[in-house]
């Protein structure tokens, strides 16, 4: 395997489910929304997690009831499992992840570690129409958090962000400085900003500094002072 | 509220019904048992293996027997022993000076030769003590004392045997059928020896009255004494204490004291009972209590439990452990009372009923129980050498196996049904999930997305139709579980059995999207993280009652915090002390508002707070809001806490 050297400028997806019907609507429709892009699949846990970790994708698309091996019996236990080793090991490249499951309520126990998970995160139900599912690809991509009202039933804003908040417009740190004081990457806290400005329901605007706009809403929330 | 304390109460009496009574039948049953004398014969067994493995005696026995064995009958021409003899017997001893002498062989008619120089013996010999049969109802049963000896000067031999045949205890004093009340050769014996040590003896009019030596009453033996279930108590009986008189009897022959081969010092103020220990002459009882009787030190190799143990040598017994009793202050058989008897039987079943519950593997259980077994065993033969304490063993013994055995059983049985339950419903959930709801999802999305003609409509239709009837072929099963799920107001459903982490951030997830005045106005949300009680396995009822108070606590928040932009869940260890926080900014919860809603809740959360071992409070946050907060400390699991202290060693 070591022979073949994955082209680090290629974007490439991987799709997760062990449903042929599944994998024939999705892998065309993502094909089409992003050109540019490989799609990879994978129908059990096993193997997903050997393109994973040979190919870096940025996205991956995952359904949560998987087999741990091809032919056996899928379960949502070991998906989530999977999803919760994913998200807490130690690689430097954590792909965005959009979870798509006929039953997404078992990802509500992993909600806290999507709140401080380095990429974006999304989920959705299988039922609902592809259009929906590019636009959570979208929003994962972008390094938000997208989740349905049964798995998260309102939005929220975790204590880690609120942290980045209070460091930022309390102390007047510089974001290399936050970094540091919470030990986090680059990434992480760029996605945090970005989550931040999603649930202080702060609008991109050309006209508008989205910090400022940030402080302005959390003083008037009196998350800061 | 009230619901949920009922159903508490249902599932506690249901618990009660299917786990412990079981064990309190097997504890009841035991109680008839020994009531009515079943367990009589394995109590008295149980009771002579303990005696038989006492410890040997250290110091001498104050009595002397000169067993008179064939090789004595050989050399004096045989049986009976002639007057002459025994006579010259009597003179010699009475040289050595012991304090008492007992002659255990009938003499109610001469026996010539020497018939004279006996019945001058008799005379000149003020402390010899004769003997007689004299409690049998048939009065051709009973034999004569000898005629020159004075009545106080005679004691009766009757023994009595227990219904397994066995010897275990000795009449003292009884009253004869004519109603004269006589006393036995050995309390005779025992009576003059301690004469001589100045300690006088007290007895009242009846054969049952206490009877006392100085300031040592004498326990009496009762029917229901020890192990014994309506046993013949009539006069005043006393139980030997084998345990304390292991090895104790010291024998001399017939032979050696005619030809005076005795040291001095081994009659001189002892108590000397002459007796037959001859195997021709049957002077025999049973006991399994003794480890070396006269007769088996005959055999080199150890004898079977049973032993023989000759008249003379029970009365040599009887003797000395009156006589220690007194002067040494040796214990005698004591009993507890009745009522405490059972009731240390009942505690021990309890205690089987504790272990059974309380210990979750079968594995576990058995061998604690074979540890308290042990340890019963151990603390009933500790208190028998010390005390000469009698405890029951048999039926406790039987209890706490009996009840812990069938505790487990029953436990583990009801916990197998609700394990089964669970995996029956979340195997039934995974079959719907990969068949199914998969089938409907593509058939959902195709609908959205494209038309679908009717025919592949109708197709996948039909596949979802077989699909179902499969599973449900194969899954017809009561589904109702009752034990490891949490119903919240709602449609969610908890299952118990998953970790506390997830169960509670499903009770917090699923409680802030009712639609409720206080969580509206609410901008951030503050979510909890609960990863720091992974640290402890929790029971389900504890789990129960941590998603119980966090649900509660929202629920407040919700319905009173009406205004509230701010909803803090916090979740930490402070000092050792688990702490789940609830705190909003809302108006606060004013003090008066306490209908009988708001007080169930408040007791609810003081029942979970007092099962957990922890403490309940609510107390207005700074500037404006309320705190709701449930604090605790988790047991720490003795083998880590072991391992630890192990490890710490280590280094």
């Amino acid at each position: 395997m070591s022979q073949v050297n994955p082209q680090p400028q290629k974007q490439r997806f991987l799709v997760v489910d062990d449903h042929e019907a599944i994998l024939e609507g999705t892998v065309p429709a993502l094909k089409q929304q992003y050109p540019s892009v490989d799609v990879l699949t994978a129908q059990a846990c096993r193997t997903a997690q050997q393109l994973l970790e040979r190919f870096h994708p940025t996205l991956i698309v995952v359904d949560l009831s998987l087999p741990e091996v091809i032919g056996a019996t899928a379960s949502p236990e070991v998906g989530v499992r999977w999803l919760e080793a994913l998200m807490q090991c130690a690689s430097t490249q954590k792909p965005n992840i959009l979870v798509l499951s006929t039953n997404i309520k078992p990802l509500v126990r992993l909600t806290p570690m999507i709140n401080v998970y380095e990429g974006g995160f999304a989920a959705m139900d299988k039922s609902h129409p592809i259009r929906e599912m590019l636009k959570l690809a979208d929003l994962s991509l972008r390094g938000s958090i997208a989740l349905p009202p049964e798995v998260r039933s309102r939005p929220e804003l975790d204590s880690k962000w609120l942290e980045v908040l209070k460091l930022k417009f309390q102390q007047g740190l510089s974001d290399r400085a936050i970094r540091e004081r919470m030990g986090i990457g680059e990434r992480t806290l760029r996605n945090y900003w970005i989550r931040i400005q999603d649930a202080m329901g702060v609008v991109d605007d050309p006209d508008m500094d989205v910090r400022v706009q940030i402080e302005l809403a959390a003083r008037k929330d009196g998350l800061i002072h | 509220m009230t619901t949920n304390f009922w159903r508490n109460t249902r599932q506690r009496t249901r618990f009660l019904r299917e786990i412990v009574l079981p064990g309190a039948i097997i504890l009841s049953l035991v109680v008839v048992l020994r009531l009515s004398g079943v367990l009589q014969v394995q109590e008295w067994m149980a009771f002579d293996s303990l005696s038989h493995v006492c410890p040997s005696r250290r110091d001498t026995s104050p009595v002397v027997v000169v067993g008179i064995d064939e090789a004595d009958l050989q050399l004096v021409g045989g049986y009976p022993i002639r007057d002459r003899d025994l006579a010259a017997a009597l003179t010699i001893l009475h040289a050595y000076r012991p304090t008492v002498i007992g002659l255990d062989l009938f003499r109610d008619v001469p026996i010539e030769p020497g018939h004279a120089a006996l019945v001058q013996a008799f005379q000149s010999i003020p402390n010899l003590v004769g003997t007689e049969v004299a409690l049998n109802s048939e009065p051709t049963l009973n034999v004569k004392p000898p005629p020159n000896l004075p009545p106080d000067r005679i004691g009766f031999a009757d023994v009595i045997v227990d219904g397994d045949g066995k010897l275990r205890r000795a009449i003292l004093a009884s009253p004869t059928w004519e109603g004269e009340v006589k006393y036995s050769l050995p309390l005779k014996l025992a009576q003059m020896h301690l004469a001589t040590r100045g300690v006088p003896f007290q007895h009242g009019d009846r054969a049952s009255d206490p009877l006392r030596f100085g300031n040592t009453v004498l326990p009496r033996f009762q029917p229901n004494s020890g192990g014994y279930i309506q046993a013949d108590a009539n006069g005043n009986q006393f139980m030997l204490n084998f345990c304390s008189s292991q090895g104790m009897i010291r024998v001399l022959s017939l032979r050696d004291i005619l030809q005076k081969k005795v040291p001095a010092s081994l009659i001189q103020d002892h108590v000397v009972i002459i007796g037959m220990t001859a195997s021709s002459i049957k002077d025999i009882f049973f006991t399994s209590a003794l480890r070396e009787t006269l007769s088996s030190r005959l055999f080199s190799t150890p004898m079977p439990a049973n032993q023989l143990i000759y008249g003379v040598e029970a009365h040599a017994y009887t003797v000395g452990q009156i006589v220690d009793t007194v002067l040494q202050g040796t214990s005698p058989i004591r009993y507890l009372p009745e009522v405490w008897e059972y009731l240390w039987i009942i505690v021990w079943g309890m205690v089987g009923i504790v272990l059974g519950i309380g210990l979750q593997s079968p594995w576990k259980t058995l061998v604690s129980l074979i540890v308290a077994g042990i340890l019963l065993t151990l603390m009933c033969y500790m208190l028998l050498i010390m005390m000469g304490l009698w405890l029951p063993i048999v039926p406790t013994l039987l209890t706490l196996s009996g009840a812990g055995l069938i505790t487990s059983f029953f436990d583990r049985d009801l916990r197998f049904e609700l394990e089964q339950r669970r995996l029956t419903i979340e195997r039934t959930y995974e079959a719907v999930h990969n068949g199914p709801l998969q089938y409907l999802a593509v058939i959902l999305r195709s609908l959205g997305e494209a038309e679908l003609s009717s025919e592949q409509l109708g197709q996948q239709l039909r596949l979802l139709n077989d699909d179902l009837r499969q599973i449900f072929e194969h899954m017809r099963h009561d589904l109702s579980s009752q034990y490891t799920q949490l119903y919240l107001r709602g449609d969610l459903v908890l299952d118990l059995q998953a970790p506390v982490t997830e169960l509670l951030y499903q009770v917090y997830n699923h409680t802030r999207a009712e639609q409720l005045p206080g969580f509206n106005t609410i901008r951030t949300f503050i979510p909890p993280n609960f990863e720091p009680l992974k640290s402890h396995r929790y029971s389900v009822e504890q789990k129960r009652g941590l998603c119980l108070f966090l649900h509660e606590a929202l629920f407040n928040v919700g319905k009173h915090a009406g205004g509230a932009t701010r909803l803090d869940v916090m979740c930490a260890v402070e000092s050792g002390w688990y702490v789940l926080r609830v705190i909003d900014n809302g108006p606060g919860i004013p003090q008066t508002s306490n209908g009988l809603y708001a007080g169930q809740g408040t007791l609810q959360a003081r029942a979970i707070a007092d099962a957990l071992r922890g403490r309940f409070d609510r107390y207005p946050n700074q500037p404006q809001g309320t705190i709701c907060e449930l604090t605790w400390r988790m047991r720490q699991n003795w083998l880590k806490k072991l391992a630890s202290a192990v490890s710490r060693l280590h280094r």
